[in-house]
């Protein structure tokens, strides 16, 4: 038997503008129940979308980052249903003239590229909450900016899936045009999957699969759907094209509803927005104003800086993240010793992780300051996340706290000699041992020493005056 | 004292030299509608208090010494499918009788700002379709000329508001004839500015590609006047304006009059008038024939020349005009489904039945028939669509082609005088052809203004003055020197008697 699968998604990603799409109303849909609202995102008679230049700003960007040709000349078009969640009785969507089409992604495990058929911008609708007697409708959402992002039927199985989700994640986090919580939907997923019977030439009818709200519930359903189709082509049985939804707390797909052949939404161009023009320098310009993106930078910082792929992986995770680890190595050259320091003592600091990084008080300069006094050798590990912890507190320069909170190395010979002293008179003990035992009383005075410092003390030198002050009992004997 | 038929101009004569107060002269209004109303049926709400508040208030105004907004004054009303914040916008319709505007239309505010007072909403053919106002969900408006008669559509009640004297002018709209066809049967002057002279925010759409708000007046002074409050201004976000300088209507107008007369010239000296013969190929009613001839005189004698003009897709404009109209109204009107706002069917089973029934419910009949009709273009007959769409490019060429040699266009507004209730609302298509000489500038976006030009002791008629985009400047000055004109022709003529 040679079944193969075949999957495409269509990506709605909630564009964090700090307006809505066609009104000045703030764009937060998780305030208080209409509270966000006006006469124009309500659709109430003689109101008139204004297309707000930032959401296309934002579906630029995204579309230049999948790859895709931007186009020129595009509008936006209505598409009419009846639906009490959609105020206008239809949604200003953009159906004829995508902004962007055929744009790819890399998927880098799978070593595949998937297409990106297309990107366009729309209004997302009102959200209705059923309640034991009655439904009541949000309209905070209604005119919320969203992008859709329409993939090829390239995706061949869960893995594919699952590294498609996560990179396009990643892009879209380091684009910074939206929250992209799944959880509370400003990220949603569709799946459109189908099964072939490659030996008998047949095929199931596609499935369109909904609330979809996590990247394990996707791959779930997906590997659900696949089992259920194999089995229908192993079965002859006939199937109807269907929209359904997972059921996440019974782990399976439910039938929505069946489709007769495709929905008539009467698509046509919205008259009361004029047709948009992008100039190919305007686009130029939008691609120039983009960051390197995530995966030709994970390709430089594994040729420029000979970092490990786990290294790699988590500095690019976030651009922030990235940024802040180039520019440490401004100052300190030392490119695994930072990303060491990155991976470990600053994110175990911090509480959200990778997240946080945004709004650090540790400045990448100062992170290269610390790291280079270590690499001097003036202070020690220990030192360097005592300093650490401070800056993150207070967001003042390591020389600063090395001096202000005595936690510079000590240096003199005499405080040296003193506290050696001091040791060998609290611990006459050990003291005695010295002659039996002398490299294990050595260690142990060591140990005492830093421990009594802070660490402040260069072992070295801690190692010099023990042997000098513990030598002249030898000549005692 | 009668102050019927004066000029904006003149009532702010007479308030600031104190002959009468604003309080007085608006109760004679209010008392001319109290008489009247009743037999007419123009208003579907009348806000007397707030209009005696709005007097006092100017009256104190005027002892102060301050001076005048360009329409204080005035008292005006809207068509009620424009929103006025704080009172209901019906639409005509029961769809939305209990709707209250919660913001009002650009065009009110800038009427407001100018010192406007609103006397209150007028009545309308539901969501402005149709041709008579007698498709109002509420009642028939009666033409103030002739009680048994309809005072046409769809701004029947703007009409026969400022036909009745119930204030200088009116706000109304115009899809496809809908401020100059009504005009006409009344006897008053309407305008259609081009498209996107005036802002559309706050007019409810019914085909948003030809709906314009428009202003029907007594006199051709007073549209100037209050065409240039309501007009775009020049640094606007507003996309429903297209970017432009802002005209001085009232003052180009002046200076035109003063202009010519002190250069001894004819009001309409080196002018020239296309006469679209394809517009009067349409078979017209004897008294619309005759006022046809006398006007054309007039125009002659005003110094103009007239000459004939072919505009050959004329004769697609009105079937273009409805399919493109039914299309956008099926789009516009979606949004009419009870469930945020609007007629609420009672008992429903299931959303969709929720949907239908308050729907149904809610539209009349006139709005039910474009409706289908609109669905089924699109869902079957797209290619009437794109042929819709053709014809409206070609007729624009057409017109382009004729304004190379003419400065005006002149054609009757309706083939007909005003009719009984009843005469043709039997018959749709019927109703339909009163818009086949108005549907044209709407297709193409041209000014137009309808002038009263009726022979005297007859029904009014209207006479279409077509001029090239924003030439409105040009387009009043033919409609004051075809006023002038007549009113000339008229003396004249009982002199000879």
């Amino acid at each position: 038997m040679n079944y193969q699968t075949i999957i495409g998604l269509e990506i709605h990603v909630e564009l964090t503008t700090s307006s809505k799409i066609f009104c000045g109303c703030k764009n937060d849909a998780s305030g208080k129940p209409n509270e966000n609202i006006c006469p124009t995102c309500m659709g109430y008679p003689g109101t008139l979308p204004r297309l707000n230049e930032k959401v296309v700003d934002y579906a630029v960007k995204a579309a230049l980052a999948l790859d895709c040709t931007v186009r020129n000349n595009t509008h936006m078009d209505r598409k009419h249903y009846f639906y009490p969640d959609l105020p206008k009785g239809y949604q200003i969507t953009q159906a004829t003239k995508p902004l962007g089409i055929n744009g790819k992604l890399y998927l880098e495990k799978a070593d595949k590229t998937i297409g990106i058929q297309r990107i366009h911008m729309e209004e997302d609708t009102g959200k209705m909450m059923h309640r034991k007697e009655s439904t009541e409708i949000d309209y905070n959402r209604s005119g919320v900016p969203l992008i859709e992002i329409v993939t090829a039927p390239d995706i061949s199985d869960e893995t594919e899936l699952l590294e498609f989700l996560e990179e396009l994640k990643n892009l879209l986090a380091f684009l910074e045009i939206s929250d992209l919580k799944m959880e509370e939907g400003s990220l949603r997923c569709d799946l459109n999957i189908n099964v072939v019977d490659r030996d008998r030439g047949i095929k199931t009818p596609v499935m369109e699969v909904k609330n979809l709200n996590s990247f394990k519930g996707a791959v779930r359903a997906a590997l659900y759907e696949e089992e259920r189709l194999q089995e229908a082509l192993m079965r002859d049985k006939e199937l109807l094209k269907e929209t359904r939804g997972w059921d996440q707390k019974k782990g399976k797909t439910v039938t929505l509803r069946k489709k007769e052949d495709s929905e008539e939404y009467q698509y046509f161009i919205e008259p009361e927005i004029l047709p948009l023009q992008l100039s190919d320098r305007k686009i130029q310009n939008a691609y120039s104003r983009l960051r390197e993106l995530p995966q030709r930078r994970r390709n430089r910082f594994k040729k420029q800086y000979g970092l490990p792929d786990y290294d790699v992986r988590i500095l690019t995770k976030n651009p922030y993240v990235a940024d802040f680890f180039e520019q440490a190595l401004l100052t300190c050259y030392a490119p695994k010793r930072i990303s060491n320091w990155i991976m470990t003592q600053l994110l175990s600091e911090m509480d959200r992780g990778l997240e946080g990084f945004q709004d650090l008080a540790l400045k990448p300069g100062d992170f290269g300051k610390l790291i280079a006094l270590m690499e001097k050798g003036k202070i020690s590990k220990k030192i360097g996340e005592k300093i650490l912890k401070e800056i993150l507190k207070t967001g003042e320069a390591p020389e600063k706290i090395l001096k202000n909170r005595n936690l510079g190395p000590i240096t003199d010979e005499e405080e040296i000699k003193e506290i050696v002293q001091d040791l060998l008179e609290r611990h006459p003990k050990a003291l005695e041992d010295y002659g039996k035992k002398p490299e294990k009383t050595l260690r142990f005075f060591m140990g005492k020493g830093m421990e009594k410092t802070n660490g402040r003390l260069d072992p070295e030198k801690l190692k010099e005056s023990l042997v000098s002050a513990l030598s002249p009992r030898d000549t005692d004997k | 004292m009668d102050n019927q038929g004066l000029t904006i101009q003149q009532i702010q004569k007479q308030l600031t030299n104190k002959k009468i107060s604003a309080e007085e002269l608006f109760r004679e209004t209010l008392e001319k509608i109290r008489e009247q109303e009743h037999k007419i049926g123009a208003f579907l709400c009348i806000t007397e208090e707030e209009v005696l508040r709005k007097g006092r208030a100017l009256d104190q105004k005027i002892q102060k010494g301050a001076s005048l907004g360009n329409l204080e004054g005035a008292l005006y009303s809207v068509k009620d499918n424009i929103m006025v914040k704080g009172q209901k916008c019906t639409c005509g319709s029961d769809m939305l009788k209990d709707f209250i505007a919660p913001y009002d239309g650009e065009s009110i505010l800038e009427i407001n700002k100018a010192g406007g007072i609103s006397l209150g909403k007028t009545n309308l053919d539901e969501f402005a379709m149709g041709s008579s106002t007698e498709h109002s969900a509420f009642k028939v408006t009666r033409n103030p000329r002739d009680y048994k008669l309809v005072a046409g559509g769809s701004s029947g009640g703007a009409a026969a508001a400022v036909a009745a004297g119930f204030g200088q002018f009116s706000i109304g709209s115009d899809t496809g004839g809908s401020i100059r066809q009504p005009a006409a049967f009344c006897g008053v002057l309407g305008i259609k500015p081009t498209y996107g002279l005036v802002s559309r925010l706050g007019l409810v759409s019914f085909a948003p590609s030809m709906d314009q708000i428009g202003i029907l007046s007594g006199n051709v002074r007073d549209m100037a006047r209050v065409l240039e409050e309501i007009q775009g201004p020049e640094f606007s976000k507003d996309y429903t304006l297209i970017k432009r300088k802002p005209t001085s209507y009232y003052r180009e107008l002046a200076d035109f009059e003063e202009d010519r007369k002190s250069r001894g010239e004819k009001l309409l000296q080196g002018i020239t008038i296309g006469i679209p013969k394809e517009f009067f190929e349409i078979p017209m009613e004897k008294d619309v024939e005759s006022a046809m001839d006398l006007t054309m005189e007039a125009f002659k004698v005003q110094g103009a020349e007239l000459v004939s003009v072919s505009l050959p897709h004329f004769r697609y404009s009105l079937s273009a005009y409805h399919v493109l109209t039914m299309v956008e109204a099926v789009s516009n009107l979606a949004r009419y489904d009870g469930i945020a706002y609007g007629n609420q069917a009672p008992k429903a089973e299931s959303i969709t039945e929720l949907i239908e029934k308050s729907r149904g419910q809610g539209f009349g009949e006139e709005v039910k028939r474009r409706l289908v009709l609109g669905n089924h273009i699109l869902g079957r007959e797209k290619t009437s669509l794109m042929k819709a769409k053709r014809v409206q490019e070609l007729l624009k060429r057409d017109f382009q082609k004729v304004f190379e040699g003419a400065d005006l266009i002149f054609t009757p507004t309706t083939n007909t005088t005003a009719f009984k209730p009843g005469k043709k609302s039997k018959n749709p298509m019927d109703m339909q052809r009163l818009d086949e000489l108005t549907v044209a500038a709407s297709l193409t976006g041209l000014p137009a203004v309808s002038v009263p030009c009726q022979e005297p002791g007859k029904l009014p008629v209207g006479g279409q003055l077509i001029a090239n985009y924003f030439n409105e400047s040009e387009l009043l000055q033919g409609a004051l020197s075809l006023e002038t004109a007549l009113v000339q022709q008229r003396r004249d003529q009982k002199e000879e008697r």
